[in-house]
């Protein structure tokens, strides 16, 4: 009866209070039109510099070439410098040279080569323009008319799983779900725990005789059901107006996403326990709740090229798991042995997390 | 003034700095951050698990392979026998692509014909798999060449400016220093207000001598002085630690900071301003901040959004600092380029600042 006034408490003060509607609704959706629109990875089309050393009607066709490209977009300088000068301040990614000889050495026989520059600074880019420049100029060669009979002696064909005309939107909207429900677990029921130890309403239960049970399964229960409300109305979103493939069950999303979403309950509620105070329940739960879900998880960073001595700590992430679950129901749609196990690590480690807190929170009044 | 003015300033430094938890969690998560992006992420493609099916068994599908496991990005190469058991690996990432061999591969490479390979990538992974496919292209076309069967009309000599042996973690660390260095003055200034507010000492604050004007600048010095300094000493570390060139002016570079912390400070201020708890602050800070990040131009270019977002981009902060970061600590950025992008910030600056004055005085009467 107390645990249900409790949570009733909860529901009242999250329709009170419009920032848990803000975290758990709308800025998903936000981020899901900014990763759905904003963010495209796909087609784009990045701006270099063209240097035509010595004009010819052979040179002129392959900067032709380049600017028919649909990855490029090609802009005639006149000198070195003034693309030092450009790509210096950011106006062009790259530079594409071709120099005075590279007529007389395609005739001769030789190997021509076109020189690319490129801006290093943006790493990704950088390898773009590099393979843009290549094929483009692999396929103005094979395209000429006089060129001579040339067969590539290895084809290479290559198939995307799961994702056939690798569109970037298909793992990056399903994956950033994972962030939505590290926020809900982990900072706003932090910061609503820490609120209530501040404020002293804590104290007051604990003095009017509420039980360590109602106690805590009245703040899990509340945040919990917010928590996957959010989720699943976050994967209809995904599916029905971003068009995203669902290919697993809702049912295996549920089971995963719910133990997911009470480990992040219980360290943002051990947090807020231990700490008592908003603000620096805010800061503990951004540095080692939401950061390192950002980072370590696979979502953004390629997780195999961290060094040796981050892997471990990759590995205990519960936010890595939970990026691969969404990715495989979304996208591959089998609950394969290796989930399971993985489901196995995020059950176990909520029922610590949760007993944990549970010690943790007082049972009567404290002398301080 | 000055003497309410300092006041203020001292109440402020102390409430931050007062307690060691507080003045720990100022310090060390951005230069934690600091040190895990340069230490451990990269969006270069390394370490990769390639499996293998060869039904070829020959001499050419040997030496193919062996250019596989020469190459600095793989790791080391699984041999499966089946479909099956590839498409297990592949889905439970054990490997992140699988290379399939056919049984005609030499015979057709002997006989002149074209020999087929097929590679199959994890969708999942796309951006991860688009390079992985950029590789294995390139080694086979080294492997063509080394066979002498391929001739080589036309290629392409690359040069990387700015970065010359493409360091990722420079790259990296340099758009990641534009948002490091202002996040602990957002966090502050956000929950200042909205801290006091909750408190109820928002109430002797008004009631006090002090001026609007006064109560921002009690309000805005303390985190923007921390963060400063915090600013400084992650410079320093990252010449020291990573070797990063500093290539521009240090005086622009330091000019850059205050603006935009300025600017920052001013937002969360306007932020805190608007709200009644810390819990709203926060998370209106974050739900500003993710999209700031987003749309920064960090995760892609910002001249491929849609024309709304690049309107809207104009009012980011972000866009502009991740540009003179990594401007200046790469490129050694032009004074003119600099200020192009700091006058924007600068404007950001005096309108946040004065928008959050008005709510003390609207809060004051």
């Amino acid at each position: 009866m107390v645990l249900w006034s409790l949570i009733k408490k909860e529901f009242l003060q999250m329709m009170r209070d419009p920032s848990s509607i803000l975290i758990a609704f709308v800025l998903p959706l936000i981020l899901l039109i900014i990763y759905m629109y904003g963010i495209n990875l796909d087609t784009t089309k990045v701006k270099v510099g063209l240097l035509n050393e010595q004009p010819t009607t052979l040179t002129e066709g392959l900067a032709a070439a380049f600017s028919r490209s649909q990855y490029m977009k090609v802009v005639q300088v006149n000198t070195r410098q003034e693309a030092y000068q450009k790509i210096q301040d950011t106006q062009l990614a790259g530079l594409l040279v071709i120099p005075q000889d590279f007529e007389q050495k395609l005739s001769k026989g030789e190997t021509a080569q076109l020189q690319v520059i490129v801006d290093g600074s943006e790493t990704n880019t950088a390898n773009f323009v590099y393979s843009y420049a290549t094929t483009g100029l692999n396929t103005w060669y094979a395209s000429r008319e006089e060129k001579v009979a040339t067969v590539q002696p290895i084809a290479l064909q290559s198939v995307f799983w799961y994702n056939q005309d690798m569109n970037s939107h298909y793992s990056i909207l399903p994956s950033s779900l994972a962030i939505t429900m590290t926020l809900i677990g982990i900072l706003l029921t932090g910061m609503v725990v820490a609120r209530e130890w501040e404020r002293g309403t804590m104290e007051a239960l604990l003095a009017a005789g509420v039980s360590r049970p109602a106690l805590v399964l009245g703040k899990y229960i509340p945040y919990y059901l917010l928590g996957m409300v959010s989720l699943f109305s976050n994967v209809l979103a995904c599916i029905h107006i971003f068009d995203i493939p669902f290919r697993g069950s809702f049912l295996s999303l549920f089971i995963f996403g719910s133990f997911f979403l009470l480990t992040c309950l219980g360290l943002g509620l051990l947090i807020s326990t231990k700490l008592k105070s908003q603000f620096l329940a805010a800061q503990m739960s951004f540095m080692i709740g939401f950061i390192p879900s950002l980072l370590f998880s696979g979502m953004v960073f390629p997780l195999q090229s961290m060094p040796d001595l981050f892997q471990p700590i990759t590995r205990i992430i519960p936010a890595r798991y939970f990026v691969l679950l969404l990715q495989n129901e979304f996208l591959v749609g089998s609950f394969n042995y290796q989930m399971k196990i993985n489901t196995l690590y995020l059950s176990i480690l909520s029922v610590f997390l949760f007993i944990l807190v549970y010690i943790n929170t007082p049972k009567k009044l404290q002398v301080k | 003034m000055l003497t309410r003015v300092l006041a203020l300033l001292k109440k402020e430094l102390l409430s931050v700095l007062k307690s060691r938890q507080s003045r720990l969690l100022i310090i060390v998560p951005p230069l934690m951050q600091m040190l895990m992006a340069g230490y451990a992420l990269t969006m270069e493609v390394t370490h990769i698990r390639l499996g293998v099916m060869d039904k070829a068994h020959t001499l050419e599908s040997r030496e193919l392979l062996a250019g596989f496991a020469n190459s600095r990005w793989y790791d080391k190469l699984i041999y499966y026998d089946s479909i099956p058991a590839i498409q297990q690996a592949v889905m439970d990432t054990d490997v992140n692509c699988a290379l399939i061999i056919n049984e005609d591969f030499s015979r057709n490479l002997q006989q002149g014909k074209q020999a087929n390979l097929q590679l199959i990538l994890d969708g999942r992974q796309v951006n991860s798999s688009a390079i992985i496919n950029g590789y294995t292209a390139q080694i086979i076309s080294a492997y063509e060449l080394q066979q002498g069967s391929g001739s080589v009309p036309v290629s392409v000599a690359e040069r990387y400016w700015f970065n010359s042996n493409l360091n990722y973690h420079w790259s990296i660390l340099a758009a990641m220093f534009s948002m490091l260095s202002i996040l602990p003055c957002l966090l502050l200034t956000s929950m200042s207000i909205a801290r006091e507010r909750e408190l109820g000492t928002f109430e002797q604050l008004t009631v006090s001598p002090l001026q609007p004007i006064e109560i921002l600048l009690g309000k805005t010095i303390p985190p923007l002085a921390l963060n400063l300094l915090v600013s400084l000493v992650m410079v320093v570390l990252m010449r020291l630690i990573f070797d990063l060139p500093f290539a521009g002016s240090i005086v622009l570079l330091l000019l850059s900071i205050f603006v935009a912390l300025l600017a920052t400070a001013g937002t969360g201020l306007f932020i805190s301003s608007l709200c009644q708890t810390q819990q709203q602050a926060l998370l209106g800070v974050f739900s500003y901040q993710m999209p700031a990040v987003l749309l920064s131009g960090f995760v892609a270019p910002v001249e491929d959004m849609p024309v709304i977002f690049q309107e809207l981009d104009k009012l980011n902060l972000m866009k502009y600092y991740v540009v003179i970061s990594k401007g200046l600590f790469l490129k050694d950025m032009s004074a003119g380029a600099v200020f192009s992008n700091l006058w924007p910030m600068t404007l950001l600056a005096i309108v946040t600042l004065a928008a959050a004055a008005i709510c003390f005085q609207r809060k004051l009467d």
